[in-house]
């Protein structure tokens, strides 16, 4: 049981409409693994995340957690979403409540835990991502990069066994990039089983076990970040890297 | 001319007593009317934005139960109010028969359920105003549809629709005067009466116009101030009343602007 | 240029206000000479609608006739000079006449000078529902009433609502001791002196009027003294209850009230829904005007 995957997934399907974006993904994370999974835009990234947390329903194809059908075995939707946190491109925090109040709402209500002990715990992250002094702030009158690390802040106040990055940096002013990834690094030195979906190659290069290219929806390659960026297997990796690097 | 505004002023102290009642019902009903209508929009707005459920039963349910409620909103915002009052109050004289409602109560329910249709397209479009990311960060952690309106997503709602919320109030103020034809003790109610007693038409609606004009007027100032109070800087005009049936909602989102 | 926009704005304004009141002035026709509807030809007449006199307005040769839906407004229109005159009933008149020097009424007669008219066209009657049990005992009670009593009764009505004194009214009967139940009698409580709201302070003889937020807020006239005396008669407790002229018929059919006495009269049109009483009053259609 040891080795069993923590987040297993099986012949995944998404459509829009017509528009396949996702055309069979096959994907294992095991605990303490950081896969970064890079792409062009419209590869199908994104939507593979948040089919994972079932933001997106999936048309086709399984997502196993602890090798449980996510859609037809668990028992509660809520406890699993509260065991996989997502960090959002747009930080989605509540504009109406306050930085301390957006990591405490979601263990009181999800939970069950006490204001007290929801405090504490919240505290405990704010403070770790250096967002203690703003607890009282509003959404609103913090920078994009705070918001982000309020955003780590609170999916890390749920205890989650997995957190699922989507782009975490993507909407940031450059100079805010480096203290998000300054707290991503942290935590994966920490063991932090983590998905990453960026555009950030230094940070898969150097921080993630493991790197997933993919492209037109399916994982066209995968492998260590040396294996990938230092060998590439497939033309399309080249290209992309290639665009990259020179970019 | 000086003869006229004497008229008028006699009227006034004649008959304050029963104008000043007929304020109290006025402003009775159409208080009560809103704040009802509000919560019917409320819950309509969180069952009608909630996700389509797996299980069949219930998303039958849920079909059939946002189809009631798209019914019950063309009906009510495309018939006159006073035409709803006759309907609903000689309907269940008729129905029950002999029994009539009590009239201050089937007045507030009329203006309840009228506001109501109202106040759930108001509200669906509040919710509609609000970003989806607010929906898939609550969703992203567990909270459920029922936490996430509660919690999250109906506390931004309620403040972005109070202008719209107080145009109503407004409007509604105005418009229990159609209740007048059940006979509903409000203002207008008892201008009819002292119309009819002194003969002076022009006299007794000009006094009752000034009424109306400091009730409406007083009410949109101190909601001015409430919403200065709660920092809603844009503009949200609501075009239309209970007497348009072709209301327009149009809400802008809130900007984000630092509060200090 | 702004200047301009505002003026042109003004100018159409004006202009569209000015269309709309196509009326021309009234007064066209002396009222005063007048002694038969023959010579009031072109008049502008108004009557309420809904009623009789809505239907004898059509007699008066090329009348420019105009009904609004309540009695107090014609009074309104004449003031203000959109009409000439408007039919009203003889008791009406004077009453309306003694508390405004400015107005006076030619006298028609019925089937003479005036219009041609039926009983059932200007005597009013009990309403009552179709196949009531009630109707036989109330015509028991309305034949004891003389007729002197009731051109008495009336001419007090018109003296109490122009605000003169009256000391004893000419109808009267006991209230009963052990009412048997309550007979619940709807009216306008707005078409003096037949029935009228007395605020604040009663007039001899009135009733409160029934009903939430009514308080304060009495009933007199002709047909509440009729249904007062017809309640006591008939061993039960009156209540008067105000209703919309057009809501008076919904009322009764759907069992808010038990009767009408509302100085309606029993057209064929409403026996069709109702059933009437014999007829308790009879009175003269006359038309109200302006003095010059």
């Amino acid at each position: 049981m040891t080795n069993q995957p923590v987040i297993e997934i099986k012949g995944l399907k998404k459509s829009f409409g017509n528009v396949a974006v996702l055309k069979g993904i096959d994907l294992k994370v095991s605990a303490g693994e950081v896969v970064a999974i890079i792409g062009s835009s419209g590869s199908g990234k994104s939507t593979m995340l948040r089919c994972i947390n079932l933001l997106e329903t999936p048309t086709e194809g399984q997502i196993l957690w602890h090798g449980k059908n996510v859609q037809t075995e668990i028992d509660s939707l809520s406890k699993y979403r509260a065991s996989v946190g997502m960090v959002f491109q747009q930080f989605n925090l509540y504009a109406n409540l306050t930085v301390l109040q957006n990591c405490t709402l979601p263990q009181i209500k999800v939970l069950g835990r006490s204001k007290a002990e929801a405090e504490r715990i919240a505290k405990d992250y704010l403070d770790r991502v250096g967002m203690l002094p703003y607890q009282n702030a509003r959404p609103a009158q913090i920078s994009g990069g705070q918001k982000q690390r309020v955003a780590i802040a609170r999916a890390l106040s749920m205890n989650p066994e997995v957190l699922l990055f989507d782009e975490p940096t993507s909407a940031l002013d450059p100079e805010m990039v480096g203290e998000v990834l300054a707290v991503m690094k942290t935590l994966a030195q920490e063991g932090m089983t983590m998905l990453v979906v960026t555009h950030e190659m230094a940070f898969a290069r150097d921080v993630s076990s493991r790197v997933v290219y993919m492209n037109q929806g399916v994982v066209c390659e995968e492998g260590t970040p040396a294996e990938v960026f230092g060998n590439p297997q497939k033309q399309e990796t080249k290209d992309f890297l290639a665009r990259f690097l020179n970019a | 001319m000086i003869e006229f505004f004497a008229d008028a002023y006699k009227l006034l102290t004649e008959h304050y007593e029963f104008l000043l009642r007929g304020v109290g019902y006025t402003m009775l009903i159409a208080l009560v009317g809103t704040v009802a209508g509000l919560l019917i929009g409320l819950a309509t707005g969180v069952l009608r934005t909630c996700p389509l459920s797996h299980n069949l039963f219930i998303r039958i349910l849920q079909r059939v139960f946002n189809a009631i409620i798209t019914a019950y909103v063309e009906i009510f915002r495309g018939t006159p109010m006073m035409v709803q009052a006759m309907v609903i109050y000689w309907g269940y004289a008729f129905a029950s028969g002999g029994q009539t409602l009590p009239l201050i109560p089937s007045g507030i329910l009329i203006v309840s359920i009228n506001t109501g249709a109202y106040m759930a397209e108001i509200v669906r479009g509040g919710i509609m105003s609000i970003d989806n990311g607010q929906f898939e960060g609550a969703a992203a952690v567990g909270m459920t549809h029922w936490q996430t309106m509660i919690h999250i997503i109906l506390p931004q709602v309620l403040r972005n629709i109070l202008p719209s919320v107080a145009n109503e109030f407004v409007i509604n103020i105005k418009d229990t005067s159609v209740l007048n034809v059940i006979g509903v003790t409000e203002l207008y109610y008892f201008a009819d009466v002292v119309k009819r007693q002194s003969f002076q038409t022009f006299q007794t609606y000009l006094v009752v116009c000034v009424i109306y004009f400091i009730l409406t007027f007083s009410v949109t100032r101190i909601l001015r101030l409430l919403e200065k109070k709660l920092q809603i800087t844009d503009s949200f005009v609501i075009c239309g009343s209970q007497s348009d049936p072709n209301a327009e909602i149009r809400i802008t989102k809130q900007p984000e602007v630092p509060n200090d | 240029m702004r200047r301009i926009i505002a003026i042109a704005l003004s100018l159409i304004l004006a202009l569209s206000m000015a269309a709309c009141t196509t009326s021309e002035p009234a007064a066209s026709v002396d009222m005063a000479a007048a002694n038969s509807i023959a010579d009031l030809k072109g008049a502008k007449i108004a009557a309420q609608a809904g009623t009789f006199h809505a239907d004898a307005m059509t007699q008066i040769p090329e009348v420019k006739g105009q009904t609004l839906p309540e009695f107090a407004d014609l009074l309104t229109a004449l003031k203000a000079g959109t009409i000439d005159g408007y039919v009203a009933e003889e008791p009406t008149a004077i009453e309306v006449c003694l508390g405004d020097s400015s107005l006076a009424y030619l006298p028609l007669k019925n089937n003479d000078t005036g219009f041609t008219a039926t009983d059932a066209d200007v005597g009013i009657a009990v309403g009552l529902k179709t196949g009531s049990e009630l109707r036989e005992q109330i015509n028991t009670i309305l034949a004891e009433i003389s007729e002197d009593t009731r051109s008495e009764l009336m001419n007090q009505m018109v003296q109490l609502s122009a605000g003169k004194e009256v000391t004893a009214l000419a109808l009267t009967s006991d209230a009963p001791t052990d009412p048997v139940g309550v007979l619940r009698v709807g009216m306008e409580c707005a078409y003096a002196p037949f029935n009228w709201t007395d605020m604040g302070t009663p007039t001899l003889g009135a009733v409160p009027i029934s009903g939430e937020g009514k308080d304060g807020m009495y009933a007199n006239g002709y047909d509440v003294q009729i249904a007062q005396y017809i309640a006591n008669k008939l061993n039960m407790t009156l209540e008067v209850y105000s209703y919309e002229w057009d809501g008076l018929i919904p009322a009764l059919n759907s069992g808010a009230v038990d009767a009408i006495i509302a100085g309606m009269s029993p057209t064929a049109e409403r026996e069709e829904q109702i059933d009437f009483t014999n007829v308790y009053y009879s009175s003269n259609l006359v038309i109200i005007y302006k003095k010059k």
